[in-house]
């Protein structure tokens, strides 16, 4: 085993910036990305030019989309990369600006994530290898819901809960895509696959989203507000094992990355206040409340239903609106989700604050399977 | 009876018409794992290839994990609505598949089920395609 985050120097959010994730549009991918990574340096108060290297998240794009859009920055020479890790792009992005600063060569990174709906295949698709049935990730969660159903006696309004939960929430996000409040009845109109409906069904739409992220060094020569930053303390990547037959892959991985970051952060499921997790489809939320250890295998749809994954309750799971409400554009998704967890931990997040909220944790999956897990803490 | 093609010929075998039985083709590493579907380029569990990896038939018998009425399709191009299940092979592998059924009301979770072959349309030889689909070889448990 090598070094973990946790051996090298210490790494910190210090700038947060968004581009509201929304249905596709006309406007090009490099105006959705600059507004993302402006707002993050006006929030870190630093110059671009500052900025030593940039890790570029998209998945659906195609090829070599950032020095196309961070030239109307001023094009510096910065190191530049771009990631593709399916949904976990943005995540992945945000490893590696986090690694680059905590190994000391750089002492300011950022994480963009930045995606449009486009027609960019899936390679997995291509391996040679015939399948009996290729379904595609909603009928295959459509299987994944019943299942789950069937084996924990949950019922189809205790997993639609979820979405209410996560629109409700959403409703007073300003950078979601859908922002209003439903009801379970509205959730559970329209079916599309088995027991899940249009409401349970994350949006796939277009967005940005951007991460700062620098070293104690960089933000005291920077003058950077160290109190609003927000350390990295966790950064986990695993790729799918061979499971158990009829075991859940993203379930078993799920558990094993979290458990992997736990122990590199040195904190545990009881000290969570604030998770975003990778909730496309409603019934993932319970699967993963109960894999990280919020709750007991079986007791999701309780852990919700008592209120627990509320904001107020013992963790807001998706204070954001998840995946399902703030919506899923991909690329940014990842980097979305930890500035919603910078946000919190800053305590600058409104009507949405979870009260008190000192270690959050972020959590995505990709096609393929790989699995992300960050954990920050608040610095003050 | 014209002559019969099967849609996904590394997967399942076709015997002679009218006949609708059919045997999964699986593989088995000399390591012992044993997968579904088959190939030869390299055994995830241990990463031996080529000659150490057997292709073998499997029965297309299992219990039923899971199902689903969809009313999208799985992919463009393909009929909608659509019944579609796991089933966990009696060989060991899980897979996901389509239901030959007309509705979810004779289905619940552990049935034994069986794949079987259906007629699915014509290839540009006059010849028939066949694909895998799996029903129940047992009524359903009572709900409840």
């Amino acid at each position: 085993m090598g070094r973990t985050l946790a051996d090298m120097r210490a790494v910190s959010v210090v700038g947060i910036g968004l581009h509201r994730y929304q249905k596709s549009s006309k406007t090009p991918y490099v105006e959705l990305g600059l507004s993302a990574v402006r707002e993050a340096l006006a929030d870190a108060e630093i110059e671009w030019s500052t900025v030593e290297s940039a890790f570029v998240g998209n998945a659906v794009l195609g090829m070599a989309p950032g020095r196309a859009m961070l030239k109307h920055l001023g094009a510096t020479g910065l190191t530049l990369c771009q990631v593709e890790n399916a949904s976990a792009s943005g995540s992945t992005a945000i490893r590696h600006a986090c690694l680059e600063v905590a190994t000391g060569i750089s002492d300011v990174s950022i994480a963009i994530g930045v995606d449009k709906p486009g027609t960019v295949p899936i390679s997995m698709s291509w391996t040679g290898a015939e399948r009996l049935s290729s379904m595609s990730p909603l009928l295959s969660f459509a299987l994944l819901t019943n299942e789950y159903m069937n084996r924990y006696g949950a019922t189809p309004e205790q997993i639609a809960a979820v979405a209410v939960k996560n629109h409700g929430n959403a409703a007073s996000n300003p950078y979601a895509q859908f922002q209003k409040v439903r009801s379970l009845d509205e959730v559970l109109e329209h079916p599309v696959a088995g027991s899940l409906t249009r409401l349970q069904c994350c949006p796939f739409g277009e967005g940005a989203a951007a991460v700062i992220l620098a070293s104690d060094e960089g933000i005291e020569r920077l003058g950077i507000a160290a109190g609003r930053a927000v350390e990295v303390i966790g950064s986990v990547s695993r790729s799918e094992r061979v499971y158990t037959p009829g075991d859940s892959v993203i379930v078993e991985l799920t558990r094993e990355t979290a458990t992997q970051a736990f122990d590199e952060a040195g904190v545990g499921p009881a000290d969570l206040d604030v998770v975003e997790v990778h909730d496309a489809f409603s019934v993932e939320e319970l699967l993963y409340t109960e894999a990280l250890g919020l709750c007991a295998e079986g007791e999701g749809a309780r852990y919700l239903a008592e209120g627990r994954s509320q904001i107020g309750g013992d963790c807001a799971v998706s204070a954001s609106g998840g995946l399902i409400a703030m919506g899923h554009p991909f690329g940014p998704t990842g980097v979305g989700q930890v500035v919603e967890i910078a946000r919190q931990l800053r305590g600058e997040a409104g009507v949405r604050q979870h009260a008190g909220a000192r270690v959050g944790l972020a959590h995505m999956v990709g096609l393929g399977q790989v699995c992300l897990v960050h954990i920050l803490r608040a610095r003050i | 009876m014209s002559e019969r093609v099967a849609k996904r010929p590394t997967l399942f075998t076709v015997p002679p018409a009218p006949s609708t039985e059919t045997k999964l083709r699986g593989a088995r590493c000399s390591s012992g794992h044993l997968f579904f579907p088959p190939q030869q380029i390299g055994c995830e569990v241990c990463g031996l290839y080529g000659d150490e990896i057997e292709i073998i038939e499997l029965d297309a018998s299992g219990t039923l994990q899971s199902f689903a009425l969809s009313h999208r399709q799985q992919r463009p191009g393909s009929t909608a609505p659509l019944i579609i299940g796991t089933v966990a092979l009696d060989a060991g592998p899980a897979l996901e598949v389509v239901l030959d059924v007309d509705d979810t009301a004779g289905l619940s979770c552990g049935q034994r089920v069986a794949g079987h072959l259906v007629d699915v349309g014509e290839d540009e030889s006059s010849r028939r395609i066949v694909d895998c689909f799996f029903a129940p070889t047992e009524p359903a448990e009572p709900a409840g």
